[in-house]
């Protein structure tokens, strides 16, 4: 996966989005196969060095240089919580997705990056109501059956939607702030 | 420029004056109507409404133009200043400011209230209105237009504020005193600044004149040269007739008749015009005390003297050792440019710290060949520079002096060295420019910052282009004789005010604060890209050594090596040199002074003590003091709580005050002084202090804190308290202050910027907050630490002390590890738990306990390993989704990888939650040390 062919494939599908096409970056983890819209991806790189950052979520791997700018790699395999094997960080087909949403850019982990597709809109069905593959429907936004296989288009503003996030370490805060009720964490520093 | 270009700039323009405008009336209702004021009202009101006309804003033209007559009328005593008009006047300055910002969203002018216009009217109604500024405008440009070509440059730059400027004209100009002196009397000039100024640029259009004819010594001199030789005595004429020095303008007329006709007799007349002119200059030495025409040129170019005396250096490979003295020379050559002449003029600290560091460059390159002889010298002279600079005094010329005693040894040592420095002195014309000194100059370039531009001008070649251009720029220094008086007074009041180096720089440039940061972003890579190359460059040495201890590599091929390793450490170590002036530099086009703070304040604490009915002074000390413009930004908001809680806690209503035995007016003192890498800000005021007992009752009450807990602590550990939330000893809440919300989130935000705060108060007498921030908030001094094999860096300002870690030190008190420091008990966190990273068990020799401290706790984080101090440029983490506790930011280390920077306040924090279970123990621990904890 070159970045040049992306960057130009970008630019086309920007026109083919309004023809009804869209253009799809594919990758695997485990068993499943996955789309995300292209516009989204700003590249695809091999696993860099990875620092970890101490008392994240278990899904955040850590931290990384991409030219100067500092980003988190999530493991998307985590994320998903998709079972089975674990993200094998050593395999050589590993890649990381940087996907730019929402002025943060974050890397995802993925096992490996297959093709670029372009699907007409009108092949994406809705979420089927039930669970595909395990994966909690919210992050689905359709799944494209192409001959022999399927391909779940995944949203991105759900699998990295603060709020949920929040909602995590929100539940772990006030469970802390009950007890320290009354009190604020600055009064210990103060007095 | 689109009109956008220009509509920000006018915004900006117009801001800048209302500034002006707002301050003024504040000191006018505060000092009444001063006439300096006043004229300061006016000439902003003008130039508001110059701007707006020109831009085609009718409305604010319009509103500025009432403004300016109603000024006029204050100006001719037809319209006294009372609250009445100040508080119109300020609601004027809030309506164009608002307009200001309209105009920001939408790019059209937003419809005034005409209250305001009617308003003014009403006011001045008994005054007659003078249209004084409209005639002056034509005035000044009829001025412009008499002026001759030459002066262009002046024009061109004095052109926005002339007008301005023209209005002084009213007031009696005090004009330096001159002493008009007899003939051949010795000059006194009061004004030494304007007088340095004179001396330098005589001294600088002298040396060009000696150097031009002393090209022609033995030939007849062109007449293109005469031309220029005649241009130069015409400026240094019309500066000294500038100066009203009747004597020197006598000589120089002289000396130009007497080149004249020399040059008429024909023959070797360059040999005869430099010898008068070598005669006129003994004379102005002798009129001008502290010229110094004569003594530098500190050259040695006789070559008889170079070669092969005493025992030079002996170097098997002659291509090394000729890099070696290339890049020495090269070297030298910049050292000697630091002081290009010999003035009494004391050296400034930055070259001599230049100097310095380039000979600790040379004698670690003479190191690395092994040439103990010359590095003993280079030590020894940069001895005595360090002792001269511990002095304090180091004039250029005992540089000089110094740089010749060092010279000669070094010289015979080096043989090869070229110390004829005339030769690659940009004087002589007839020396190719080599790329080396193009480089070198550009690193002068990068330093034009701090050091006087004469210097900077020095490294360029002085061709014929390059005289003509100069000759321009020197126009701006010295205004040519023919002016008219108005600009001359401009320069003149100008120049009393600012230095040399202020005057050079008179034009700024206004730059989107974003590309600032973008380029700080980016030397920021540099620097980081430096410690790469470093790296590089020391394993290259490394592996080199290594193959040619192995003995494996045949001699030549271990020589190409070791000049190409020489080379490389040569170049990392000038990359080095660059990425950090650049910083540098980057760092202090970032730096605002505080100024640009504090002048807003007056009017946050007028309006804030109106409301309230109390009277107050606001006194500004420090406000020159400079910053980093983010971190500027980020306290004002800090700053304008502190001093509304000042007037509305501190600062007692007028007939408590008269109680009190105090002046009716409060007073709050705002003032910033540099601390090291720390700006202080104290906010004082004379109020009625932090009533400890009432806020023991408050916590006693509102904390359900029990008194036993509370007797432990002594008042002053009691005024912090003021920080917790819902704390307010006041006894009602109103809209201005008194819900107890602010000062905590303030003093988290002070942390969050590694600041810290302090509070002394004396019950009755006052309370004085001290802030302390760092200058720069984008670049920091960072200890690296290891936790398990991780690293992670922690900002200097909040380590206090580094200990070994010892396990006999180390006490258990109820399951928790303390030690104790000077009589103080302080809890050990092992860094690996805190972050829950795996702890390797690392042999406890490595371990070290760093005192980390925010403004008032310690604790002893106990790492895994010491990995040095480092410079670091603090990154946020591109994303915005997840939150980061316990990390501040992070950065990116020399070879690639990403270290994260670590929140030490935050970091307490996690600590208190992850010690949870044992809260008890803490708490008891923690309340035997006077602390206390709350549940």
């Amino acid at each position: 996966m070159e970045m040049p062919s992306l960057a130009s494939r970008v630019s086309r599908a920007e026109r083919e989005e309004s023809e009804q096409f869209k253009q799809l970056v594919s990758f695997r983890i485990g068993e499943e196969e996955f789309g995300v819209d292209i516009l989204v991806v700003q590249e695809i790189i091999r696993l860099p060095t990875i620092t970890p950052l101490p008392n994240a979520q278990r899904f955040i791997l850590g931290m990384i240089n991409l030219r100067g700018k500092i980003i988190p790699v999530i493991d998307l395999r985590k994320r998903l919580r998709i079972s089975g094997r674990k993200s094998n960080l050593n395999d050589r087909k590993t890649r990381v997705l940087i996907v730019e949403m929402q002025s943060s850019v974050t890397g995802f982990i993925v096992d490996s990056v297959s093709e670029v597709m372009r699907i007409p809109v009108n092949e994406i069905e809705p979420t089927p109501h039930l669970v595909v593959s395990n994966i909690e429907s919210e992050y689905i936004k359709g799944v494209i059956k192409l001959p022999n296989r399927l391909v779940i288009l995944l949203d991105f503003q759900q699998v990295l939607r603060p709020q949920e996030v929040r909602e995590i370490q929100n539940a772990h805060i006030n469970t802390i702030e009950g007890e320290l009720l009354g009190s604020s964490p600055g009064i210990e520093s103060v007095l | 420029m689109s009109s956008q270009d220009f509509l920000i700039e006018y915004i900006e323009e117009v801001r800048e004056h209302l500034q002006e405008l707002e301050e003024s009336l504040l000191i006018m209702e505060r000092d009444g109507s001063e006439n300096n004021e006043i004229n300061r009202i006016f000439r902003a009101a003008h130039s508001i409404k110059g701007a707006s006309a020109y831009m085609g804003f009718e409305q604010l033209a319009g509103l500025t133009h009432e403004l300016e007559s109603f000024m006029s009328a204050v100006q001719n005593d037809e319209q006294a200043i009372t609250p009445e008009v100040i508080t119109t006047l300020l609601a004027c300055v809030d309506a164009i400011s608002g307009a200001l910002n309209y105009l920001q969203e939408h790019g059209e002018e937003p419809q005034l209230p005409p209250m305001l216009l009617e308003n003014l009217q009403t006011l001045r109604s008994s005054s007659r209105s003078e249209d004084l500024p409209q005639d002056e405008t034509t005035q000044s440009n009829t001025q412009k237009e008499n002026q001759g070509n030459d002066t262009l440059q002046i024009d061109f730059s004095l052109d926005a504020e002339i007008p301005i400027e023209v209005c002084d004209q009213r007031e009696p100009d005090a004009k330096p005193p001159v002493v008009h002196p007899g003939p051949n009397e010795i000059i006194v000039e009061e004004d030494q600044e304007l007088f340095s100024i004179f001396l330098s640029s005589f001294r600088e259009q002298f040396a060009k004149l000696r150097d031009l004819s002393r090209n022609y010594e033995d030939k007849a001199l062109p007449d293109k040269e005469l031309h220029a030789v005649l241009d130069l005595i015409g400026k240094l004429l019309s500066s000294s007739q500038y100066m009203d020095y009747e004597v020197v303008v006598g000589h120089l007329q002289e000396m130009e008749a007497d080149i004249l006709r020399v040059h008429e007799e024909g023959g070797e007349s360059g040999k005869h015009c430099a010898a008068v002119i070598e005669n006129s200059a003994r004379l102005f030495e002798e009129i001008l005390p502290g010229l110094n025409l004569l003594a530098p040129e500190p050259v040695s170019s006789d070559p008889v003297a170079i070669h092969g005396i005493g025992e030079a250096i002996q170097e098997e490979d002659q291509e090394l050792l000729h890099i070696f003295t290339d890049s020495f020379q090269q070297q030298m050559e910049e050292l000697f440019r630091l002081a290009p002449k010999a003035t009494d003029i004391s050296m400034e600290s930055h070259r001599l710290e230049r100097a310095r560091s380039i000979l600790k460059k040379l004698s670690s390159s003479s190191q690395y060949m092994g040439y103990e002889p010359i590095v003993d010298i280079l030590t020894e002279w940069d001895e005595v520079l360090e002792e001269a600079d511990v002095k304090g005094v180091l004039s250029d010329a005992q540089f000089l002096e110094i740089f010749e005693h060092f010279r000669l040894p070094l010289q015979k040592l080096l043989p090869e060295l070229q110390v004829s420095l005339i030769e690659t002195l940009p004087t002589d014309p007839q020396q190719p420019d080599t790329i080396d000194s193009e480089i070198d100059a550009s690193f002068d370039r990068l330093e034009a910052f701090s050091i006087p531009a004469s210097e900077s001008k020095e490294t360029k070649p002085t061709n014929g282009e390059a005289i003509s251009s100069e000759s321009e720029a020197d126009q701006e220094i010295i205004p040519s004789a023919k002016e008219s008086p108005s600009i001359e007074k401009t320069e003149r009041k100008g120049r009393t005010v600012a230095s040399g180096e202020e005057a050079q720089g008179a034009a700024t440039l206004r730059v989107d604060a974003q590309k600032v940061d973008q380029l700080l972003n980016q030397v920021g890579e540099l620097v980081v890209a430096r410690s790469e190359f470093i790296q590089t460059s020391t394993s290259f040495r490394e592996i080199l050594r290594e193959l040619a201890a192995q003995g494996k590599l045949s001699k030549q091929e271990l020589r190409r090596l070791r000049q190409l390793s020489f080379r490389l450490n040569e170049s990392t170590l000038s990359l080095g040199r660059v990425a950090n002036d650049l910083q540098n530099s980057i760092m202090r086009v970032r730096m605002l002074p505080i100024s640009y703070l504090f002048q807003r304040f007056p009017r946050v604490v007028r309006d804030q003590a109106l409301k309230l009915g109390k009277r107050v002074d606001l006194i500004v000390q420090g406000a020159d003091t400079e910053i980093d413009k983010r971190v500027l930004e980020q306290m004002h908001d800090p700053l304008v709580q502190f001093l509304r809680n000042a007037i509305a806690h501190g600062i007692e209503p007028p007939d408590e005050r008269r109680r009190a035995g105090k002046t009716e007016g409060g007073t709050i003192r705002l003032a910033a002084y540099h601390e090291g890498d720390y700006v202080a800000i104290e906010i004082e005021d004379d109020g009625r202090g932090i009533d400890t007992r009432k806020l023991r009752e408050t916590l006693l009450n509102r904390k359900g804190l029990s008194a036993e807990q509370l007797e432990r602590l002594t008042d002053r550990e009691m005024m912090y308290a003021i920080f917790l939330p819902g704390i307010s000893t006041h006894g009602h809440v109103d809209g201005n202050a008194g819900r107890g919300v602010g000062l905590d989130v303030v003093k988290e935000n002070l942390e969050r910027m590694s600041g810290s705060i302090e509070v002394e108060s004396q019950l009755g007498k006052g309370t004085r907050f001290t802030i302390r921030i760092p200058l720069t908030v984008a670049i920091i001094r960072a200890l690296m630490v290891q936790g398990s094999d991780q690293s992670f860096a922690i900002p200097l300002s909040s380590v206090s002390e580094i200990l070994r870690f010892e396990q006999d030190s180390v006490h258990t008190i109820e399951s928790f590890q303390v030690i104790t420091l000077r009589g103080k008990t302080i809890p050990l966190v092992h860094l690996g738990e805190l972050l829950r990273i795996s702890s390797q068990d690392s042999p406890s020799s490595h371990r070290f306990i760093v005192i980390v401290a925010t403004s008032f706790r310690e604790v002893g984080l106990v790492v895994d390993g010491l990995m040095g101090e480092r410079e670091i440029v603090i990154k946020s983490i591109e994303d915005s989704a997840y939150d980061y506790e316990g990390f501040s930011g992070a950065t990116i280390l020399g070879d690639g990888t990403v270290s994260l920077i670590l929140d030490v306040s935050a970091l307490l924090r996690m600590m208190k939650q992850s010690q949870k279970q044992d809260s008890v123990e803490i708490e008891r621990l923690s309340i035997n040390e006077n602390t206390m904890r709350v549940h």
